[in-house]
């Protein structure tokens, strides 16, 4: 097994347990009736550790899971999940040595970027989402279930990459 | 190699990948949208597969979510639990489990005994209260598919009147729509006269909007209720008058020469556990 085909594996087997997860336990949380989006952190996090071809990948993969638990257009999660992973790993790639607060800011404010995109791009294909009373409050607590769970992802995130990773 | 191709190269790989996997997920979402079979099936085979993974989640997280929810939304609790403090004397029992089974076995019955079905063939069906997202997408899941008969365009309702349709339909799970869709349309005779028009959700758990059809000069007064049945082609059997709501508030449009009503749902649908699913598909 190759270097590269392990570091594969242990980001599928990440990917992998984020879902279930997300599907078995946070989806059934919520403050305000918002829930954490486990899967477009861990998209986050693979752009914020490795760069953006990683977090292209990996919000690809998340996005198109989320997207087969949702009842609207499959492969919208995966369009807006793609986006921010690889936006997030230009803004990597761009500031030099992000700091752990610094990396908390990131995610929080990509959470809120990655679930206005998904509310534009339903929007556009005939969903209702920006005419959701709660608009704003689920773009808030997003961001703020986000950034709690931020340091413990990225870390695991770290790990699954294993040594190369400079965050 | 010159210095700094590599990272040049990079930069390009990245790019060449962001733009295949943006066109791959608006290939898919296109096929999606036009109802490609494969792509259907991908996702009915998912709902099937990870319906018992939310279900396991449900029941492990069921103390927690119910301590959770006890600190989150108190003010909600509270109403709830003066509306059950009524019931509970029925509820007494000696054990926990055997508290639960009547629970239970109380909500089956209020749902084998609604007046309006007649002798309608139906599936009991229970709500899948976790949400996949955060956007009130006005559909819920139930716990019954193909495999009991159901089939898409299923009319859906509780004791209290009408909730929606199926939408979709896998072998064990399905998806309905709820009444509260603003592209939920459908058929409605309002008050006594039975006065025939058209409405549609209004993207919000109680509220429903009677816009089309009934014109100015009819008569229409606060509190009459508005049905769905009694008009052919319908998405409800025409010979059944299942309750949506009642009228709550009445505009007269001059323009359109019609008459705006408000309709308070009759349905919880914010609070929905138990469905009943009647085994009947509207005519194309």
């Amino acid at each position: 097994m190759t270097p590269d085909s392990g570091v594969a594996i242990r980001w599928a087997g990440l990917v992998t347990a984020a879902f279930v997860i997300q599907v078995a336990f946070l989806n059934q949380i919520s403050i305000l009736g918002v829930h954490p989006e486990l899967m477009l952190l861990v998209a986050i996090g693979a752009g914020l550790v490795v760069g953006p071809h990683r977090g292209a990948g990996i919000g690809f993969a998340a996005g198109l899971l989320v997207d087969l638990t949702l009842h609207g257009n499959l492969g919208v999660s995966a369009f807006c999940y793609t986006l921010v992973g690889f936006l997030v790993g230009l803004t990597k790639e761009a500031i030099l040595g992000i700091s752990k607060p610094l990396s908390v800011l990131i995610v929080a404010a990509s959470s809120a970027i990655g679930t206005v995109l998904y509310a534009g791009v339903s929007q556009l294909l005939g969903e209702h989402t920006f005419s959701d009373p709660r608009f704003l409050t689920i773009i808030a607590m997003v961001a703020l279930w986000n950034a709690v769970l931020a340091l413990p992802v990225l870390n695991l995130c770290r790990r699954t990459e294993g040594s190369r990773v400079t965050l | 190699m010159l210095p700094g191709s590599k990272p040049e190269s990079g930069r390009r790989k990245s790019r060449y990948l962001l733009l295949i996997l943006t066109l791959a997920a608006i290939t898919i979402a296109t096929l999606d949208a036009r109802g490609v079979g494969i792509i259907s099936s991908a996702r009915d085979s998912s709902r099937d597969a990870l319906g018992p993974v939310g279900d396991f989640g449900n029941w492990v997280s069921t103390p927690f979510r119910n301590a959770w929810n006890g600190i989150t939304n108190y003010d909600d609790l509270k109403q709830e639990n003066e509306r059950l403090q009524q019931q509970v004397d029925e509820l007494k029992t000696n054990g926990m489990r055997e508290k639960r089974a009547q629970r239970e076995l109380k909500k089956l019955r209020e749902q084998l005994n609604i007046s309006f079905l007649a002798d309608m063939p139906t599936q009991i069906a229970r709500v899948d209260t976790a949400r996949a997202s955060n956007f009130d997408d006005n559909r819920v899941e139930i716990d019954k598919g193909a495999d009991h008969g159901l089939a898409v365009g299923n009319p859906v309702v509780t004791k209290a009147g009408l909730v929606g349709r199926l939408t979709n339909v896998s072998r064990t799970r399905s998806v309905v729509q709820l009444i509260s869709d603003p592209d939920f349309h459908i058929g409605v005779s309002v008050g006594k006269d039975q006065i025939h028009g058209v409405g549609h959700g209004n993207g919000d758990a109680n509220t429903f909007i009677v816009d089309r059809g009934i014109e100015l000069g009819r008569e229409v007064r606060v509190n009459d209720y508005v049905f769905a049945g009694g008009i052919e082609r319908s998405l409800v059997p025409s010979d059944l008058y299942i309750p949506i709501g009642t009228v709550k508030k009445v505009t007269p449009d001059a323009a359109e020469r019609v008459q705006n009503m408000q309709v308070e749902l009759s349905a919880r649908l914010d609070r929905l556990d138990v469905v009943q699913v009647l085994k009947w598909t509207p005519s194309d």
